[in-house]
C-alpha cells in the first residue's frame, strides 16, 4: 500500500527571504545609483575608467573580488546611472562580468589541485565553462559594440512604470537620503555593492532546493544529448538559478556519480550564459533608465546570436577546438599555472595600461 | 538470415554487394538484388548491366538468389523493399557518383539506416578482406548484443575483433573526481568498475564465438575517438548498434552512429535487433 504524498507546504521562509532579497537588491541599486552621482568627478579626475577596454578590465577584476558576475553587472548599471560609465563601457564592463565569474569555478578547482587532492583533470568542468564562456562572449562583445553604436536596438526601451518608480522611490528615497547624508559618494556606492551582496545572499536562500537523486533520474545524465537539448535545459535550470556555477553544481546530485559527458558541458553552458543575464535584466528595469535596459537587452541578444550561429554552424569543429584548448592548458602543471597567473593579471593590464596611452 | 543487395548500377555498389556477400555468406536462407532507378537516362541500363555482373558472381558460388528493380527515391524505395520483403539485412554502396545519389552517403545512406527496421551494412571505400572487425559498443543489454553479432561475423569470416568503449566523461566537481575517468580498459576490469564489467562480458561472449578478442577504451570526444581508432586500427569493418531512441528521446539524444557513419571511411554495419 502506498502512503499519500503529504500535502506541499508554502514555505513562508523561502517567501520571506525573496520579498526580503528583492526589496534589499532595490535599495542596493539605489544606493549605487546614488554613490555613482558623487563618484562621478572623482573618476574623471583619476582617469579610472575612461576606455571601454578599462571597462572591461574593472568587470573582470570586480567579479574576481567579490566572487560572482551578478553582482558586478548591478554595480555597472549603477555607475552608468550616475554618469560614471558611458553606455559602451557599460556593455563591456558587464561582459568583464561574467568572463570573471566564468575564471572562479576553475580557480576553486585549481586550489584544489595545488593542495594536492586530485588530478588536474578534475578541472575540465572549470577550462570548459570558462572557454565556453570566453570564446562566445569576445564575439558578442564586438557584436554588441556594433548593436550599440548602429542605434539597431535604441528604440527597445523599457523601464519601471511611472508608477512603480514613484512607489520605489517614495519607499528608498528616504534610507539612501539617511545613508548619504553620513557616508560620502565613493562610500555610498561601497555601501551599495555591499547590499547587492546581501541580496543575492537572501536570494540563493529563497531558490527552491532540489533534492533530486541519480537514481530518480537513472542513466540519463550519462546519455548524450543533442546539444540544442543540452542549451535549453542550461538556459532553462539558470533562468532559475541566475548563475552559471550553480547550475554546474545543481547537475551533481543528478548525475549518480558527479559525471557528465564532454558532449553535454559545452551546449549546456552556452544556454546558462544567455539566462544568467536575467537578474542584471531585471536590474535594468529597476534604474528607471531606459537606456539601462537596452544595453543589457543587447548584451543578451549578442550573445544568443552568437551561440546560435555556432550552434547551427560550427558545433562539432567548435567543440573539438574547445577540448583540445582545455586539454592543451592542463598538459603540464607548469604550464597550467602560468596560464591562471595570466588570468589575473589579463584584466589588471586591461585596466591599467590604457591610461599610459590617454592624454588628459 | 535474408540479404537485401542495393545497387544503383556503380562499381561501388557492385564492390558493396560482394563485401556483403563474403560478410554474411553462410548465413544466407535468402538473397534478394535490388536495382533502384532513379530519374537519370541511362540508368535502366546500368541497372541491368550490375544485376547481370552480380548474377554472373553469385552463380558459379551456388547461392540462389532473384532480381528486382524499382523505380524512385533511393532510400524510399530500398526501405520499402525491405519491409516488404522482410529483409534481416540490407546492404548498400557509396553510391554517390550521379545525380542526386551523390548524396547517398551524405543523405540516402543515413536515412535508410535512421528508418531500416532491420540491420544495414554500409560499406565505403575498398576492403579485399576482412580480417580485423572493429565493434564500438555503450554498455548494456543493446552493447552486448552489438559485441555477439560482431562474434558471429568475425567467427564465419576468421577475424579478430577489437571492442572499443569510448569515456568521454568529466567530474562536475574536483570533489567528484575519479581516476576511474582516465583508466585504460584492463584497470577498469580489473576494479569491477561498471565499464569495466560491461568490457569482460564483452569479452566472454567473443570467447564464446570461438573469437579472438581485444577490449580498447578511449577518452575523448565519443564520435572523433571512435573515428580515430577506426582510421588508425587498420579495420576492415566496423559494427555499431542503431541509434534506439523511439518517440521524444529520439528527439533528445544525440545520433551517435548517423555522425560516425560520416566521419568513418570504413565499411559500416549497423545492428538493429537479431542479426
Amino acid at each position: 500500500m502506498t502512503r499519500p504524498r503529504p500535502p506541499r507546504r508554502i514555505n513562508f521562509l523561502k517567501i520571506t527571504y525573496a520579498l526580503a532579497g528583492l526589496v534589499v537588491f532595490i535599495l542596493a541599486l539605489q544606493l549605487m545609483k546614488a554613490g555613482a552621482r558623487q563618484l562621478a568627478p572623482v573618476v574623471e579626475n583619476l582617469a579610472l575608467v575612461q576606455t571601454p577596454v578599462q571597462a572591461l578590465g574593472l568587470g573582470w577584476l570586480g567579479a574576481y573580488l567579490v566572487l560572482s558576475g551578478s553582482p558586478v553587472a548591478a554595480a555597472a548599471l549603477g555607475l552608468f546611472n550616475g554618469g560614471v560609465l558611458t553606455e559602451l563601457q557599460t556593455f563591456m564592463m558587464i561582459n568583464g562580468s561574467r568572463m570573471g565569474s566564468s575564471f572562479i569555478i576553475l580557480f576553486v578547482g585549481f586550489l584544489y589541485m595545488v593542495r594536492g587532492h586530485e588530478s588536474k583533470r578534475s578541472l575540465s568542468i572549470g577550462l570548459l565553462s570558462m572557454w565556453t564562456t570566453w570564446t562566445t562572449y569576445v564575439p558578442a562583445m564586438l557584436l554588441g559594440t556594433y548593436l550599440l553604436n548602429s542605434g539597431a536596438l535604441s528604440s527597445l526601451h523599457f523601464s519601471a512604470s511611472a508608477e512603480l518608480a514613484s512607489f520605489v522611490d517614495a519607499i528608498f528615497n528616504p534610507i539612501v537620503t539617511w545613508i548619504t547624508g553620513w557616508a560620502p559618494g565613493l562610500l555610498t556606492f561601497v555601501v551599495g555593492v555591499l547590499v547587492i551582496l546581501l541580496a543575492f545572499n537572501l536570494i540563493d536562500r529563497a531558490l527552491p532546493e532540489l533534492k533530486l537523486t541519480g537514481s530518480e533520474f537513472g542513466e540519463a545524465p550519462s546519455l548524450l544529448f543533442r546539444p540544442i537539448v543540452m542549451f535549453l535545459i542550461g538556459s532553462a535550470i539558470t533562468a532559475v538559478s541566475m548563475s552559471v556555477s550553480v547550475s554546474v553544481s545543481l547537475l551533481v546530485p543528478l548525475s549518480a556519480r558527479g559525471y557528465i559527458r564532454r558532449e553535454n558541458v559545452i551546449p549546456y553552458i552556452m544556454g546558462a550564459n544567455i539566462t544568467t543575464f536575467i537578474d542584471t535584466l531585471v536590474a535594468s528595469l529597476f534604474m528607471n533608465n531606459p537606456a539601462s535596459f537596452t544595453i543589457v537587452l543587447v548584451e543578451m541578444l549578442s550573445v544568443t546570436i552568437i551561440s546560435m550561429l555556432i550552434m547551427i554552424f560550427i558545433y562539432r569543429f567548435y567543440e573539438r577546438r574547445i577540448l583540445n584548448a582545455a586539454n592543451r592548458i592542463t598538459a603540464t602543471r607548469r604550464g597550467f599555472s602560468l596560464f591562471m597567473i595570466l588570468m589575473v593579471g589579463v584584466p589588471i593590464v586591461l585596466l591599467l595600461v590604457p591610461r599610459l596611452f590617454i592624454t588628459r | 538470415m535474408k540479404i537485401l543487395l542495393c545497387t544503383d548500377g556503380s562499381t561501388d555498389a557492385t564492390r558493396a554487394a560482394r563485401f556483403g556477400l563474403r560478410l554474411a555468406r553462410r548465413g544466407v536462407d535468402s538473397l534478394q538484388v535490388l536495382g533502384v532507378i532513379e530519374d537519370h537516362e541511362d540508368a535502366a541500363r546500368l541497372i541491368q548491366n550490375a544485376l547481370q555482373a552480380l548474377g554472373a558472381e553469385l552463380d558459379p558460388i551456388g547461392l540462389e538468389y532473384n532480381t528486382k528493380t524499382r523505380h524512385g527515391h533511393a532510400a524510399e524505395q530500398i526501405l520499402d523493399e525491405a519491409v516488404d520483403w522482410q529483409a534481416d539485412l540490407i546492404v548498400i554502396g557509396q553510391l554517390g557518383r550521379r545525380g542526386l545519389t551523390r548524396f547517398i552517403m551524405g543523405g540516402t545512406a543515413t536515412r535508410i539506416v535512421q528508418y531500416a527496421r532491420c540491420s544495414v551494412l554500409l560499406v565505403k571505400g575498398q576492403r579485399s578482406a576482412l580480417q580485423k572487425i572493429l565493434v564500438c559498443t555503450a554498455g548494456g543489454e543493446p552493447g552486448l548484443r552489438d559485441v555477439e553479432v560482431a562474434g558471429r561475423v568475425a567467427a564465419q569470416a576468421q577475424a579478430n575483433v577489437t571492442v572499443l568503449h569510448v569515456m568521454s566523461q568529466v567530474a562536475l566537481t574536483e570533489k567528484t573526481y575519479r581516476p576511474d575517468l582516465e583508466a585504460p580498459a584492463n584497470d577498469l576490469m580489473a576494479r569491477h568498475t561498471r565499464e569495466g564489467q560491461h568490457l569482460a562480458a564483452a569479452l566472454n561472449a567473443l570467447k564464446s564465438a570461438g573469437v579472438s578478442g581485444a577490449v580498447k577504451v578511449r577518452h575523448g570526444l565519443v564520435v572523433d575517438e571512435i573515428a580515430v581508432e577506426a582510421r588508425d586500427g587498420d579495420y576492415d569493418l566496423l559494427v555499431i548498434g542503431a541509434h534506439l531512441a523511439h518517440g521524444l528521446s529520439r528527439w533528445l539524444l544525440d545520433d551517435v552512429t548517423a555522425h560516425v557513419l560520416e566521419e568513418t571511411q570504413l565499411p559500416v554495419l549497423v545492428v538493429r535487433g537479431e542479426l
